[in-house]
């Protein structure tokens, strides 16, 4: 092989070489290739990610979508489902009550109405144990303060809410500053004493006191050249170069000038800041209100160019000037921060609201400042205690921010300041200052706030309840000076409204006594005035004198009788009820005392020592118990103290009659004559250091001069505790014994428990008798005791003028004041007390109508009766077995009490009937029912019943001497037809009513009354009407056979009665015939055949009287009654009915009217009101209507 | 107007300005002598209460607060608390370490206590709470309640200090050429001095003295005379300092110890001996105690009253006019009185 050589070793290495470096490049453009495909790649691969990313995000997105719609398709499938449910349960719940009544309740509805049973079972039983252990107000209160706390949370909490979320700028800032002022509020009212902060806050404030001479002598020098003018002043000059204002620039920089100049003026005086320069300062006080008034009068001037507001601009400077100099607000914190917010709230808020009308802003934040330091202040003096409550602050802050924004949540907030003021008022804080114009005034705090408001709340509750507990909640005990303590009469009334002048006349009346103190020994008594004499009652209920304990009421009555000597005169009769007990009434006096050297001293300082020791109750009165008699009393009111006296000072006593009594409205509430019969006891308690001297003087004087000696112008003694336990036992013990024992004569439980009560009542006033000497008795009594004098109720000098005192009677005593009166204190307060015993008569009248007997009780049968009765029957052939004069009689006197002719025509009722005396009178004064007349009661009211009476008139009366038919309205012929008709009734029912023809008929329409009688007519005492036989079926006839209100059932009864009273022409027993009146309308038809027929033909009855109705006017009852549709009804009558009283023709003939008034005083009871309506043909029917008085 | 001519404008006007007004940095100083209230006193709320029972113990606390710029110093501050012993059991005082019982008796009812007034450190002036226990009594009777009545009266002793600076004008007919630092001018006080009692004017006289005029060439002396005026500006009473006691007690009290109030004025001179020192002025009227004169007194009458004072020593005539301090001590008592009603109510028996 050969050798390589170099030549050709070079050219294979640079083969060599260049083959490698073809083969990198090879793999160069490979690796790139590869690299570049690899990114590729990887692009395309990032790109098919992001899409598949994408794709997965829209495909999560499109199944949150779905899922969404999924869930609100459910829900909606559920509410449609839970519709369907419900209605598919209701409908269930329907189908089972049908089947159930007891269950119908879905589960559902049963579970929610038994959440609200249980809520209501629970909050009512609480409110009901909160209530009966009296803790529901205490509860309630707690209850509303806690919800006021969290609704001023709660609308604290949602201010910073829309402070921090709310997009509208002008919202968001008003809520900002509603929040702040809401804590501003909150700091106000924060109290003095809370821990920690509390001293550093200071006392509550209420702003400041505005002092007018304050604000005039402040320095106004000092005002206008402070550091604030000339700083503010400054800065207006800068702003106005700046903005291109060189006018304003060159007034400001001016004023800079000359205010340096003033500032040097002052020093070189060398006044400072506190001395003023009276006549300076006014000068400089004159040139601003000058200055000001002329920028203000002639702003319009001005507008439009950059001067508008400068005047305002100063004014502002110029009130922070004033502030800034008499920098003594600034000591409080409260009234610090409040500058803080104002300033904020103003420069924050309010300028940058009202950015184009500066003036508007410079005078209001000024004006805010003012009015928040000294709004309060002139608030609070106005008077007015709402006005003292008024946050100015937070309502001009909460009205501004609503007006500019219109924030609701500052129409919330001040519906909210605005609602609490409905229900209390409140206040805030107050300063100290050290300057002239910042007196501070104090507010309250939070416990003046909720004291404010728990007051309030509670008289809302208490007002409430007072009402719904007739005030027992609150007590009765000092409404007692309003009640009338002592023994009044009450409810005096006549027992009836009218007397005759042979009735016995009773009165019935309350005796009503209230008394804390001694037991009241009432003697009652009762008498009518005849010719100024008092003629006593002859019956008096009670009689005897009887005890009256604390509080009682004892019915009393008086019945005088009638006295053939003495008759009670017709007329107006008075009687007068008297009640004569013992009383007693305390007073007391307050009376200051003083040193007299004192008192003398500050007189010639022209002081008045009671204004100086603040003391309020300048002119103390007498203070005395309640009762019949009024103790006034004068001393002082200050009395000097001293050793000795040239005119000792006096006391005076006067006991009035008082003769009514007043509640707190001057109304009068009980008024009586009365008058002090004697006056027992008068007690004068003078406080320890004070006496009367010479009392012993006093007893029986010899001469004037003695007489002069005694102390007071009636003699009094000396008086001691022991002396006033006697008393008790004499004046009150031992005459309430001796009532016990008269009021209960034998000796029982009743006489000792009335005995125990005198027993208590002394101990009562031995208990008073400690309290009145002593003076205190607790730990480290001075043991003192007051001294006391009595009155020398038998003593000569007196005894004259104890007697029926009617109106006052004075006494004045010269007592003698020592130092020992006074306490270690500057001025004493003591009382004098007065007690007093006394008789007292009480007296109330009622005046009683008499009338006179219409008709009197007669001892005889009338003459003309017994006559004719006697001689007709013997002569007419009309006896029959029963007929007798008796029984004609007795007839004629329950028909008519024997009265034919009455005296006047207008009173020709049983009621008001007076006989005449004549035997014969047209038929107005025939004694009438209204159908039958006469003194036997002849019905003579329709055609038929006319016809018949004539005929029987005619058959047996005759004709007179003219040759007239004589009539019924003659005595004898009424009598005689009468008897007549009697008889005929005697022939038709003598059998008894079922053997007559008209019964046998049965013919229930035409005969119904009789029919409807004779079946089932029964009097009182059970006697049935088809008993009766004979003359007494005659008799019954002879009424009637009806057992309605127009018939009487008892006739039969009262006749019988009545005919035994009667023997011969003798009546037996006069007042008990007189006393059986026959009731209803008296003779039925007389007619053989008509007695009981159903309104004949031409005679019909009308239709009653409608819509009848009594009402009671207070002292007079009305009666009215609808016209009756029937056209012959002429006229209409009432007539009042009670038990056991006759009746009384309350207005009769009443034609046009439809009403009738009953002006009786009518004692409690009920009374039955008969409307009569009569037609002219005789015709009648009733309607009624009952009343009750109570 | 650019940026660049604008801020050289300012700042030398603010210069200009600052130059003018050098003298209105002034430090803040905390003055404790102004008001008009001495010691206050109110009843705390609710004592004593609206309402009590027989028999009831009640409190009645007086909150007392010296308003004022003196102190109440060696147990001189007197309360008493009158009441009605007729409707009252007990009183009982709740002494504490600066209220004690009266001193010189058995007296329950009177208090005295020491009271800081107002300093720079405390603004507010001492406040001191003074308790008691009343225990009820009965009421009448008859009666359902009684309206009673408690009277604090406070009393004690007081001082107004007033530190002014006074012209004193030696050249009284302006003969002599130049300007005067200071010119003769009443000086008139509105703000009070701390105290009840305020000098609400001071009138300043120069008097030549003729004697001295002869015997010095002319010049002679001048004699400084301030006529004081005195006001009670307080809702009290002005009494004597010494019958503080007496008035808050039973004791008698003589219309001397009315009103009355002892005054000292000084001010800066050169006494006999030559010697510069504070001179005490010769206040006219005095009080004549044991025929010789003592101290300058003062008799208010409605409320109000003057006093002259002079500088018997007179100044040198020959004197620039000089402004000089002026002091007024004023020495008195001072009483006042609150009351307030209770209704006691009957219980059931």
């Amino acid at each position: 092989m050969a050798r390589e050589t170099p030549e050709q070793r070079r050219q294979r290495e640079e083969a060599e070489r260049l083959e490698a470096e073809r083969r990198r490049i090879i793999l160069e453009r490979e690796r790139i290739a590869l690299a570049r495909e690899r990114a590729e790649a990887e692009t395309t691969e990032r790109q098919r990610q992001e899409a598949i990313n994408r794709a997965h995000e829209e495909a999560l997105e499109e199944n949150k979508r779905i899922g969404e719609q999924r869930m609100s398709d459910q829900s909606l499938r559920g509410r449609v489902g839970n519709k369907i449910k419900r209605a598919g349960e209701a409908y269930n719940a329907k189908e089972d009550a049908f089947v159930n009544s007891a269950i119908n309740l879905t589960v559902n509805t049963a579970t929610n109405r038994m959440f609200w049973l249980w809520f209501v079972i629970i909050v009512g039983g609480t409110v009901y144990f909160l209530w009966y252990y009296g803790k529901l107000k205490i509860v309630f209160l707690t209850f509303l303060q806690i919800l006021l706390f969290l609704l001023f949370g709660l609308l604290i909490f949602f201010g910073i809410r829309i402070a921090f979320k709310s997009q509208d700028k002008i919202e968001r800032s008003a809520a900002i500053f509603i929040v702040l002022a809401f804590v501003v509020w909150g700091i106000d009212l924060l109290p003095a004493n809370i821990p920690i902060i509390g001293d550093y806050l200071g006392p509550p404030y209420a702003g400041f006191k505005f002092d007018l001479s304050g604000l005039l002598t402040t320095n106004w020098a000092a005002v206008i050249t402070s550091s604030y003018v000339f700083i503010a002043l400054l800065f207006g000059a800068f702003y106005d170069l700046a903005k291109k204002r060189p006018i304003l620039f060159l007034i400001n920089f001016s004023l800079i000038l000359v205010i340096n100049q003033i500032f040097n003026y002052y020093n070189i005086l060398g006044l400072g800041r506190t001395v003023n320069s009276s006549y300076i300062n006014y000068i400089f006080l004159g040139i601003l209100i000058i200055g000001f008034f002329l920028a203000f009068k002639f702003r319009n001037h001005f507008q439009g160019t950059d001067l508008a507001g400068y005047p305002t601009f100063l004014f502002m400077n110029l009130v922070f000037s004033f502030f800034w100099v008499n920098i003594g607000w600034i000591t409080n914190v409260r009234a610090f921060i409040h500058v803080l917010f104002i300033l904020a709230f103003g420069f924050g808020y309010v300028a940058r609201n009202e950015r184009d009308n500066p003036t508007f802003w410079h005078m209001l934040i000024p004006g805010l400042l003012i009015a928040d330091f000294y709004g309060y202040g002139l608030l609070w003096n106005s008077g007015i205690d709402v006005f003292r409550f008024i946050p100015i602050l937070v309502l001009f802050v909460l009205f501004y921010c609503y007006a500019r924004a219109e924030s609701t949540y500052a129409l919330v907030s001040l519906f909210f300041v605005l609602g609490i003021f409905l229900i209390f008022t409140i206040q805030s804080l107050g300063v100290d200052a050290t300057s002239i114009p910042f007196e501070a005034k104090r507010g309250a705090d939070y416990k003046d706030f909720y004291t404010q408001f728990k007051d309030k709340v509670r008289e809302m509750i208490e007002g409430r309840l007072d009402i719904a507990t007739a005030g027992l909640y609150r007590g009765n005990v000092e409404k007692n000076r309003y009640e009338s303590l002592g023994v009044y009469f009450g409810n005096i009334r006549a027992a009836d409204p009218r007397f005759y002048t042979d009735e016995p006349i009773t009165v019935w009346g309350t005796l009503r006594s209230k008394t804390y103190k001694d037991a009241v020994i009432v003697n009652f008594s009762c008498y009518r005035w005849k010719d100024n004499k008092k003629i006593r009652a002859d019956k008096i209920i009670p009689e005897i004198i009887f005890p009256i304990f604390t509080l009682e009421e004892v019915d009393t009555q008086c019945t005088f009788l009638p006295k053939t000597e003495s008759p009670t005169p017709a007329g107006a009769n008075i009687v007068t009820f008297s009640a004569e007990y013992n009383f007693g009434t305390d007073a007391y006096l307050k009376t200051y005392f003083i040193d007299r050297e004192r008192f003398r001293a500050s007189a010639r300082e022209g002081i008045e020592p009671l204004t100086q020791f603040g003391i309020k109750d300048k002119t103390p009165a007498a203070v005395f118990t309640n009762g019949p008699v009024e103790i006034g009393l004068g001393a002082g009111p200050l009395v000097t103290v001293s050793e000795g006296y040239a005119i000792k000072p006096t006391i005076s006593i006067t006991l009035t009659n008082r003769k009514e009594i007043s509640d707190k409205d001057k109304r009068i509430i009980t008024r009586w004559e009365g008058k002090i019969k004697n006056i027992t006891e008068l007690i004068l308690l003078t406080p320890p250091g004070i006496t009367l001297q010479n009392t012993e003087k006093c007893k029986e004087p010899k001469t004037d001069l003695e007489k002069l000696e005694c102390p007071c112008s009636m003699p009094f003694e000396s008086y001691d505790i022991h002396k006033c336990f006697t008393s008790c036992n004499k004046q009150i013990l031992e005459p309430c014994n001796r009532a016990c024992e008269i009021s209960n004569p034998t000796k029982n439980q009743q006489q000792e428990n009335c005995i125990n009560e005198c027993v208590t009542a002394t101990d009562k006033c031995t208990e008073e008798c400690n309290f009145l000497f002593q003076v205190n008795e607790g730990e480290g009594s001075t043991k003192e005791k007051y001294n006391a004098y009595a009155l020398d109720v038998g003593s000569k000098q007196f005894r004259d003028l104890n007697k029926d005192i009617d109106k006052s009677r004075s006494f004045v005593c010269r007592f003698d004041p020592t130092p020992a009166v006074l306490d270690d204190t500057p001025i004493t307060t003591r009382y004098f007390r007065v007690r007093t015993r006394y008789n007292y008569l009480l007296e109330n009248s009622v005046t009683v109508n008499v009338e006179t007997v219409p008709v009197g009780a007669v001892n005889t049968v009338p003459e003309p009766l017994a006559k004719t009765t006697s001689e007709f029957i013997q002569v007419s052939g009309l006896r029959f077995d029963g007929l007798t004069s008796e029984l004609v009689s007795a007839i004629a006197s329950v028909e008519s009490r024997f009265r034919h002719c009455c005296q006047d025509a207008s009173k020709n009722r049983a009621g008001n009937c007076v006989d005449s005396g004549k035997k014969e009178c047209p038929f107005e004064e025939l004694i009438t029912s209204g159908s039958s007349f006469g003194i036997m009661q002849i019905k003579y009211n329709t055609k038929e019943s006319k016809d018949w009476v004539d005929s029987l008139s005619r058959q047996y009366c005759g004709k007179d001497s003219n040759g007239n038919d004589i009539n019924i309205n003659n005595y004898e012929c009424n009598v005689k037809v009468g008897i007549a008709i009697l008889k005929s009734k005697y022939d038709q029912f003598r059998y008894g009513c079922k053997a007559t023809s008209e019964y046998k008929s049965q013919d229930r329409v035409k005969y119904k009354t009789f029919i409807d009688g004779c079946e089932n007519g029964v009097t009182s005492s059970g006697v049935r009407y088809d008993s009766y036989r004979d003359y007494q079926a005659a008799i019954r006839g002879y009424n009637g056979w009806g057992r309605d209100s127009r018939f009487d059932v008892n006739y039969v009864e009262k006749i019988l009665k009545a005919k035994n009273n009667v023997k011969g022409i003798e009546i037996i027993d006069p007042s008990t015939l007189r006393g059986i009146t026959r009731e209803g309308e008296g003779m039925a038809d007389p007619t053989p055949r008509g007695g009981e027929t159903e309104s004949p033909t031409g005679t019909s009855n009308p239709a009653a009287p409608a819509n009848v109705r009594a009402e009671n006017l207070g002292g007079s009852i009305k009666v009215t009654w609808e016209k009756s549709p029937s056209p012959e009804v002429i006229s209409f009558n009432v007539i009042r009915y009670t038990e056991g009283v006759e009746e009384y023709i309350v207005c009769s003939d009443v034609k046009t009217e439809f009403y009738c008034i009953d002006s009786s005083k009518l004692p409690k009871g009920t009374y039955t009101y008969n409307v009569y309506a009569y037609t002219g043909t005789g015709g009648l029917s009733q309607s009624s209507t009952q009343l009750t008085i109570n | 107007m650019s940026n660049k001519k604008f801020f050289p404008i300012v700042l030398t006007l603010i210069i200009f300005i600052l130059g003018c007004s050098g003298q209105t940095q002034k430090t803040k100083e905390i003055d404790v002598r102004v008001g008009l209230i001495g010691l206050t006193m109110e009843f705390l709320k609710n004592t004593p209460p609206q309402r009590i029972f027989e028999g009831d113990k009640f409190p009645v606390v007086i909150k007392v607060k010296n308003a004022g710029a003196a102190d109440i110093k060696d147990k001189q501050g007197v309360l008493s608390l009158a009441f009605e012993k007729d409707y009252t059991k007990s009183v009982e005082l709740l002494q504490s370490g600066n209220v004690q019982p009266f001193p010189e008796s058995n007296i329950k009812n009177t208090a005295v206590f020491d009271l800081e007034g107002r300093t720079k450190i405390n603004q507010k002036g001492g406040e001191e709470v003074i308790s008691y226990n009343l225990v009820s009594g009965r009421v009448d009777p008859q009666s359902e309640f009684h309206s009673s009545t408690v009277i604090a009266t406070l009393c004690y002793p007081y001082e107004t200090i007033l530190d002014s600076t006074v012209c004193i004008d030696t050249d009284i007919s302006n003969l002599r050429p130049g300007k005067k630092v200071c010119k003769l001018q009443d000086i008139t006080f509105t703000n009070g001095q701390g105290a009840p009692v305020a000098i609400t004017k001071i009138e300043v006289q120069m008097l030549p003295s003729q004697e001295s005029q002869q015997s010095s060439g002319g010049y002679g002396k001048i004699v400084p005379q301030f006529l004081i005026f005195i006001e009670n500006k307080g809702n009290g009473l002005v009494i004597k300092n010494d019958a503080v006691k007496e008035f808050c007690t039973q004791g008698k009290i003589s219309h001397e110890k009315f009103n009355t109030i002892f005054v000292k004025a000084y001010l800066p001179g050169i006494d006999e001996k030559g010697e510069r020192k504070i001179l005490e002025l010769d206040c006219q009227p005095k009080e004549k105690k044991d025929s010789t004169e003592k101290q300058g007194y003062v008799k208010l009458k409605d409320k109000k009253d003057l006093i002259r004072c002079t500088l018997k020593e007179g100044i040198d005539g020959k004197q620039d006019t000089y402004s000089s301090p002026l002091k007024i001590d004023m020495t008195y008592g001072y009483t006042q009185s609150i009351s307030a009603n209770y209704l006691i109510q009957k219980t059931a028996r």
